[in-house]
C-alpha cells in the first residue's frame, strides 16, 4: 500500500537544509590552480584568508538559504488569505 | 609600485617591478608606459565612471593619454605632485589615512569588477594633508569567483605590521626605510608579550601567520579559492571590512612628546613676544606672497598655518613624530594645504632601493622648490646639537629657497641656547650674530630685522 506523503517537521527540515547547505558550500568552495601574482602573497596570510573566506562563504550561503526558506514558509500563510486567493483568481481569469 | 614624483632639478628615476609597465620621472614630467598586453585594461579603467569620480574628488592621480595605438605600449602622463614624500617620512596618522584610502579604493573597485593587485604605502603620495592614490597600474580586473585579495599579504606587511610594531613595540615608522616590503610576522613575534600575541588584532596579524608559516615552511604557491560570484563578492567585502578594523585597532593614540606642547609651554617666550613673532612672520609672508613655503622645524604647525593663510602650499619638516602628527591632523581638519613630514634637515632622508635609484633624497626633492624657507627656532639646534658650521647652513638655505627666507637668530644669552651648549661655551664662542649675518649675507640681503624683548632676532632675507 502506498504511504501517504507526510511533510517533514520544521526542525527536521532545517536539519536537512543545513546538511545540504554545507554540502553545497563545500562544492562551491574548491581549490584551483596556484594563483599568479607579482607580489608575495605571504603563505600564512593567504592560508588565514582562505580559511576565513571559506567560513564566511558558508555562513553567507546558509543565511541566504534560510532567508529563502523562512520567506517561503511565511508566504503561503499570507497568500492563502481569502482576499489574496480571490485576487489571484481575478488575475488568472483575465484574458 | 611607484616611488615618487621628482622636481625640476632632481635626477631621473624609473620603476621596474610591475610587469604591467613602468613609470619614469624626468624633471616635471611624469610618464607611464603600459605594456601592450595591459593597455586595453588600463584604458578601460581610466575611462570608467569610478576613475573619473575618484580623479575629480582628488583621491586618484589624473592620467592624460599621450598615445594609445593597437599593439603598442600605452603612454600616459600624470601631473606632478607638489612635494613627493615616502612612508618613512610620514606620521602615524598619515600611515592610517593612506591605509584607509587603499581599502576604500578596494571596496569601490570590488563592485565594479576591479581590484588592487598590490597594496603598499608607496602607491600613495600626499598633496597637502590629503592622501592621493598614484599608481593606476595597481588596478586590474578581478576574478569574480575569487573571494581572496592576494595583495592582503603585502597590505599586512607594509601597512599593518609597521603600525603594530610602532604601537606595541615602539619601533619607529621611519625604520621602514630599510624594509621595502615591510615586516614579516616573524620579525615581531619574538618581541611581543604572550598576552599581546593572542589578543586582537595581533593574533591574526602576527601569531597565527607566524605559526602557520613555521609549520608549512613558508614555501609554495598560494591556493586559489573558488566561490559563486555573488558569494565571493560578499566574502571579499567582509574581508575588507575586517582589514579596516585591524587598521583602526592599530591606530596609535595621540602621544605627547617633549616638543608636542612646545608652543604653549615655551617659557622663553612671553605671550607678547610670541605675538610679536607671529606678526613679524605674518607681515613678511604677506609681503612675499609665496606660492610655496618650507617650514624647517615646523613643530605643531603654528607658523605653517600662517603661511597657508596667505595662500602658500606648505611643507613642514620636524624630527618630532607627535608634533608633526598634530600638525597634520590640524591641517586636515582645517583643509589647509600643509604637508608635515618627519624629516631631519641635519640628517636628510637618503635615497634607497636598487643602486640607490628607487627614491630621491629629501634634499633632491626640496632644492629650488620653495619661494620661501622658514627656519624659526631651529638654527641654534643645527649649530649646537648637530654641530653644522654656520656657512654650511647658509649654503643649504640658499639652495632650498628661490626667493626669500625667514630666520630666527638665538643669542648666547637665551635659555635654550645655554641648554644646548651644555657648558661647551668655549667651543661655540665664535657663534654670534655678526658671524650669522656675515655668512647669510653671502647669499641674501636683509630686508627686515626685528629684535624681540627676549633677545631673539627675526630676519627676513631676500635671495641675491
Amino acid at each position: 500500500m502506498k504511504r501517504p506523503y507526510c511533510a517533514p517537521s520544521p526542525i527536521l527540515r532545517c536539519c536537512l537544509l543545513f546538511l545540504s547547505a554545507v554540502q553545497i558550500a563545500a562544492l562551491l568552495i574548491a581549490f584551483e590552480r596556484p594563483a599568479r601574482a607579482y607580489i608575495d602573497p605571504g603563505s600564512g596570510f593567504v592560508f588565514l584568508q582562505v580559511a576565513g573566506s571559506m567560513f564566511a562563504g558558508a555562513v553567507y550561503y546558509l543565511r541566504h538559504r534560510l532567508k529563502r526558506i523562512f520567506g517561503s514558509l511565511r508566504r503561503p500563510s499570507r497568500d492563502s488569505s481569502p482576499a489574496a486567493v480571490a485576487s489571484a483568481k481575478v488575475v488568472e481569469n483575465q484574458p | 609600485m611607484i616611488q615618487g614624483l621628482s622636481q625640476g632639478t632632481s635626477p631621473d628615476i624609473a620603476t621596474f617591478r610591475d610587469p604591467a609597465g613602468s613609470l619614469r620621472i624626468s624633471g616635471d614630467h611624469v610618464l607611464r608606459t603600459v605594456h601592450p598586453h595591459h593597455a586595453a585594461e588600463s584604458l578601460r579603467f581610466l575611462q570608467s565612471d569610478l576613475a573619473r569620480r575618484w580623479i575629480d574628488e582628488g583621491h586618484l592621480i589624473a592620467s592624460e593619454v599621450l598615445s594609445a595605438e593597437e599593439n603598442q605600449p600605452l603612454l600616459l602622463q600624470h601631473p606632478r605632485i607638489s612635494f613627493p614624500s615616502y612612508p618613512w617620512e610620514w606620521t602615524p596618522g598619515q600611515w592610517v589615512a593612506a591605509g584607509e584610502l587603499t581599502l576604500e579604493l578596494c571596496r569601490q573597485l570590488l563592485h565594479q569588477g576591479w581590484m588592487l593587485k598590490d597594496a603598499t604605502p608607496l602607491n600613495i603620495l600626499f598633496e597637502g594633508a590629503r592622501p592621493i592614490f598614484v599608481d593606476v597600474l595597481s588596478i586590474e580586473r578581478r576574478d569574480p569567483g575569487s573571494p581572496l585579495w592576494l595583495a592582503y599579504g603585502q597590505f599586512a606587511r607594509t601597512f599593518l605590521l609597521p603600525l603594530a610594531a610602532y604601537k606595541y613595540l615602539g619601533w619607529p615608522l621611519a625604520a621602514t626605510l630599510n624594509r621595502r616590503d615591510g615586516y614579516e610576522p616573524v620579525d615581531l613575534y619574538p618581541y611581543l608579550s604572550s598576552l599581546d600575541r593572542w589578543s586582537a588584532p595581533l593574533r591574526s596579524l602576527v601569531t597565527l601567520p607566524y605559526l602557520l608559516e613555521k609549520k608549512k615552511g613558508g614555501g609554495g604557491a598560494p591556493p586559489k579559492l573558488r566561490q559563486a560570484p555573488e558569494i565571493a563578492t560578499a566574502v571579499l567585502e567582509r574581508n575588507l571590512r575586517r582589514f579596516g578594523k585591524s587598521l583602526h585597532a592599530l591606530e596609535p593614540k595621540d602621544r605627547d612628546s617633549k616638543w608636542s606642547d612646545y608652543p604653549a609651554a615655551a617659557d622663553h617666550y612671553s605671550e607678547t613676544e610670541r605675538q610679536q613673532k607671529q606678526e613679524f612672520v605674518g607681515q613678511a609672508l604677506k609681503s612675499l606672497r609665496p606660492g610655496s613655503v618650507l617650514d624647517i622645524g615646523g613643530n605643531t604647525g603654528q607658523y605653517s598655518r600662517i603661511a597657508a593663510g596667505v595662500g602658500a602650499t606648505v611643507v613642514a619638516w620636524d624630527t618630532d613624530v607627535a608634533s608633526s602628527d598634530r600638525s597634520w591632523r590640524d591641517a586636515g581638519a582645517g583643509g589647509l594645504p600643509i604637508l608635515p613630514l618627519v624629516a631631519d634637515v641635519a640628517r636628510p632622508t637618503p635615497a634607497v632601493g636598487w643602486c640607490n635609484t628607487e627614491s630621491l633624497t629629501l634634499l633632491e626633492r626640496a632644492r629650488g622648490r620653495f619661494d620661501c624657507v622658514m627656519m624659526l627656532g631651529i638654527l641654534h639646534h643645527l649649530l649646537l646639537a648637530d654641530q653644522i658650521p654656520m656657512a654650511d647652513v647658509a649654503t643649504l638655505l640658499a639652495s632650498l629657497t628661490r626667493r626669500a627666507s625667514i630666520v630666527e637668530w638665538v643669542p648666547k644669552s637665551d635659555v635654550r641656547y645655554i641648554d644646548l651648549c651644555r657648558g661647551r661655551d668655549e667651543l661655540y664662542q665664535h657663534l654670534d650674530e655678526a658671524l650669522f649675518q656675515k655668512e647669510f649675507t653671502r647669499y641674501f640681503t636683509i630686508v627686515s630685522r626685528q629684535e624681540l624683548s627676549n633677545g631673539r632676532v627675526l630676519f627676513l632675507f631676500e635671495k641675491k
